[in-house]
């Protein structure tokens, strides 16, 4: 009960003295027939009335009928000052030691209440100081209040039947009194049975309580429900000068928006406790426990210290939680604008959190068998199991295994990383290695540093072990190349959401070798990943290439350039490139007629007629002197040169040797990237097709 | 001769000077951003679908029959003879493929996020991003949604701002590009819809 209204009702009990002991001064001796009594000021202990007056007369039945008015009523503890108070008593009670009245009518003024008219029974014992009041049907905030107040001087006990009060109305009313415990812009109706005992003050309340039909939100719409009701108990106990309370939440349905969670009631039903208990020296500690179908349990504990109730410490255990619904509702709102916020999630995980002295202290979470998949086609990993223990201060161990995955439709196995995490680190405490696709990556070392939940940085060691490109190159939607990629990735960082390698990414293929350098990869899970890099071929056998690849067959070493050589979103959208025969090679140079054919598509045309009319067709490959193709890639227009300039404005691509000399020349100059790619597709394609 | 190495050492040592006293400067082409803009946001805003083929079509082929890179050569003669007039101009590329692709993830999400700008939702930012401006106006239960939208939307305008910037070999532009593409997108915004202004407050256009 709030503080003013308790007060008002204490000094309530000093007004039926006031009328007695005017009533005993008024009629002595005399036949009580009418009595009247006013005055301009009244004062007491805490009081002060004005305009007082009273009648007292006997009513044709023979009851005694009082009527009292005040027309100011000032109460030192309220706030507000009563106005136009009135008590009708149609049969009061006037008894050696009692005074009372049954059916009294009491009119009160300048209420926030709307509640101006009460019936009220009421009796006062004079030789033991003991009262009570009955307010029947008391309306008030669009609803009723039945309200029994018993008092002594050993103290008092009021109970509160509320029905179908409107918290809006509770709030106007209540405005001017204290803050109302919710936020405006809600109402909702309340039904409510409650005991409040006390002496002094209260020391006990107790009771049960409904909210339903609660609608609305706060300006900011941090705060918001719909059709949300909520049924519980809650008792609450003065012990010593410290407060213990216990709600209970019991049922609910609805909608709630506590930004930026969004709960929905009706699918995940929430049930729950909560205790608080004051403690010495302006402390107290909050136990909760919250359970919700289909998402799982939290139980834990919050310390409160101050006048400004500000958080001590906490520890929280999230128990039996399941995916998706858990994630959905719980995680993914803070997740929003990082990589995990379109996930679809299944499986189970348990959480242990502990925040003491400003900051996170531990961090407990195991999986069970956790599929995670990102809708946006990034990464997944299928059955995550294991745990991560992570303390602030000094290292735990974590284990944790999936059993397959993709990153980037690049798919990779089952693992197990051994890690040791806590104090700023995650790492791995052994070398690991993790099929990807037909070979695997082994990490020698991996690194993650972090300040609270911002990542600092990542340290990532690893060597490439026999890769296949064909797979690699169909899981990019690349042009479909064989061979297979081994090669070491070393001191890779990240930092910024960039990506970078110390040195050169180095990997050998095709019997020669490649070399990324300044590789940069920037934003990595963002909208457009970007590759950076500057790419070294060498020496590779063009024979180990073009013999998986149906593109025709040619011997040689290649060497190729590629500067400057950007992707996003793993398509290449700029570079200048060079290919060319490796200077100084003494290896067999032959170029198959197919490979020709193919050239001659490629670069221009010219070549290929002259092969499928004249007699070279009848040559299964010819010598070549050298070949040489760049392409200078922007906007997805590739300026094209080859070896050296030939008649007519055109270029070199193959440069013949001995006889048949066949030379292929290119004339186009710009070629449009997408068609260049669909073509290597289709020749792929085609000869695959056509071939038995 | 003698006069000639003269002259020539001569003709050196002015071009030295010259070329010491010239400082390069490559300004920020305001009037083709605007316009590279308005060409962007207008496709965006617009909730025509997304036009098939690629300017690869347009701007090149891998075979050109002889008769036209006859023509072709040609045009390039008659190109070099009669210099195209907005050669004097620098310009501003938006047709780069990573422009291309974040432009048709805009366009593809903007049918949802126009719900939200006629509802007031979500309003226009003064850095050229968007931001919910009104959770109240939202059904609690797609207020995350919202977010996630707006979220991805941001996303997708801060790689295309640095992209243009990268494109165009400046990538250093890409703060005055963001400060373009906000003028441009409050001016191309539809009546009703909300704007934030420089002092952070909302206003409806």
């Amino acid at each position: 009960m709030h503080e003013p209204a308790r007060q008002w009702l204490l000094q309530s009990r000093k007004v039926p003295c006031l009328i007695l002991l005017w009533a005993l001064q008024a009629a002595p001796g005399s036949a009580l027939e009418l009595g009247e009594f006013s005055a301009a000021t009244l004062q007491g202990d805490g009081w002060r009335a004005e305009q007082v007056s009273t009648q007292l007369e006997f009513a044709a039945d023979g009851a005694l009928k009082f009527r009292l008015n005040i027309a100011r009523l000032q109460l030192e503890r309220a706030t507000t000052t009563l106005t136009d108070v009135s008590l009708v008593c149609s049969r009061l009670l006037l008894e050696s030691s009692a005074l009372g009245c049954r059916a009294s009518r009491i009119r009160v003024g300048g209420l926030p209440l709307d509640a101006v008219n009460l019936q009220a029974d009421w009796e006062y014992d004079l030789a033991t100081a003991a009262g009570f009041i009955h307010l029947s049907r008391v309306r008030i905030a669009g609803g009723e209040l039945d309200v029994r107040i018993r008092g002594s001087l050993a103290g008092w006990q009021a109970q509160l039947l509320a029905r179908s009060l409107s918290l809006g109305g509770l709030q106007a009313a209540s405005e001017r009194w204290i803050a109302a415990p919710w936020p405006a812009g809600f109402d909702g109706r309340l039904d409510g049975d409650f005991t409040l005992q006390g002496a002094a003050g209260i020391n006990r309340v107790a009771g049960r309580l409904r909210l339903y039909e609660v609608n609305g939100s706060n300006p900011e719409g941090t705060l918001a429900g719909e059709h949300l009701a909520m049924q519980g108990q809650f008792s609450a106990h003065r012990n010593g000068g410290n407060w213990q309370a216990n709600f209970g939440l019991e049922e609910s349905s609805g909608q709630a928006y506590v930004h930026p969670v969004f709960v929905d009631l009706e699918a995940n039903p929430a049930s729950g406790s909560l205790q608080i208990n004051q403690l010495e020296g302006e402390r107290a500690r909050l136990d909760f426990q919250l359970r919700q179908r289909g998402i799982g349990e939290l139980a834990g504990q919050i310390q409160l210290v101050g006048q400004e109730a500000a958080v001590e410490s906490w520890h929280a255990h999230v128990s039996q939680a399941q995916l998706p619904d858990a994630y959905l509702t719980y995680l993914q709102p803070f997740l929003i604008g990082t990589p995990a916020d379109s996930l679809e999630t299944v499986g189970a995980f348990d959480a242990r959190l502990s925040y003491a002295d400003h900051k996170l202290q531990e961090a407990r979470l195991s999986l069970r068998d956790v599929h995670l998949d990102d809708t946006r086609g990034r990464f997944a990993l299928y059955g995550l199991d294991g745990n991560i223990d992570w303390h602030a201060r000094d290292m735990g161990n974590s284990a944790l295994s999936w059993a397959g995955g993709y990153l980037y439709n690049v798919g990779l196995g089952p693992a197990q990383l051994p890690l040791e995490s806590g104090a700023g680190l995650i790492g791995l405490t052994r070398g690991v290695r993790i099929p990807v696709l037909d070979g695997q990556l082994a990490i020698s070392r991996f690194r993650l540093e972090h300040v609270e939940s911002t990542v600092t940085g990542i340290e990532f060691d690893a060597d490439i072990e026999g890769i296949g490109l064909r797979a690699l190159t169909r899981s990019l939607g690349w042009p479909p190349f064989a061979g297979s990629l081994s090669g070491s990735i070393p001191r890779m960082k990240f930092a910024d959401d960039i990506i970078t390698v110390d040195g050169a990414l180095v990997a050998t293929v095709f019997g020669g070798s490649i070399r990324l350098e300044s590789l940069r990869v920037s934003e990595p899970f963002g909208v457009l990943p970007q590759v950076e890099a500057d790419i070294r071929l060498r020496g590779l056998d063009l024979a180990a290439i073009t013999s998986t690849f149906s593109f025709g067959s040619i011997e040689g070493r290649l060497d190729g350039d590629f500067d400057n050589f950007r992707m996003l979103g793993f398509s290449p959208v700029a570079f200048n490139a060079r290919l060319y025969t490796t200077p100084g090679d003494r290896s067999r140079h032959r170029i198959s007629q197919q490979a020709i054919e193919n050239i001659s598509d490629l670069g221009g045309a010219g070549a290929a007629a002259v092969l499928s009319r004249g007699l070279l067709r009848f040559f299964e490959a010819f010598a070549y002197d050298e070949i040489g193709w760049s392409c200078r890639l922007r906007d997805e227009v590739c300026l094209m040169d080859g070896v050296e300039p030939a008649p007519g404005n055109g270029y070199y691509i193959v440069k013949g040797k001995g006889l048949p000399r066949i030379n292929v020349i290119g004339f186009s100059r710009r070629v449009s990237w997408p068609r260049l790619l669909e073509k290597l597709r289709d020749i792929k394609a085609d000869n695959i097709s056509t071939r038995p | 001769m003698r006069l000639l190495i003269n002259k020539k050492s001569l003709a050196a040592l002015a071009a030295l000077v010259v070329a010491a006293c010239v400082t390069i400067n490559v300004y920020f082409p305001a009037a083709a951003a605007e316009q590279a803009a308005d060409k962007i946001i207008t496709d965006v805003l617009s909730n025509e679908p997304v036009k098939s083929g690629s300017r690869g079509d347009e701007t090149a082929s891998l075979e050109k029959p002889l008769s036209q890179w006859l023509q072709a050569a040609g045009m390039r003669v008659l190109n070099f003879v009669v210099p195209a007039a907005h050669a004097q101009q620098p310009d501003i590329d938006i047709s780069s493929p990573g422009v291309r692709r974040i432009q048709a993830s805009m366009k593809a999400r903007n049918a949802e996020l126009e719900l939200f700008y006629d509802s007031g939702a979500v309003g226009f930012t003064s850095d050229a991003m968007v931001a919910v401006r009104d959770l109240n106006s939202v059904p609690l239960r797609e207020r995350n949604s919202v977010r996630q939208l707006v979220a991805d939307e941001n996303r997708d305008r801060d790689a295309l701002y640095r992209e243009i910037a990268i494109a165009n070999g400046h990538p250093e532009w890409e703060d005055k590009i963001r400060e373009v593409f906000a003028r441009r997108w409050i001016a191309r915004a539809e009546t009703g819809w909300y704007y934030q202004q420089a002092d952070g407050s909302w206003r409806q256009k």
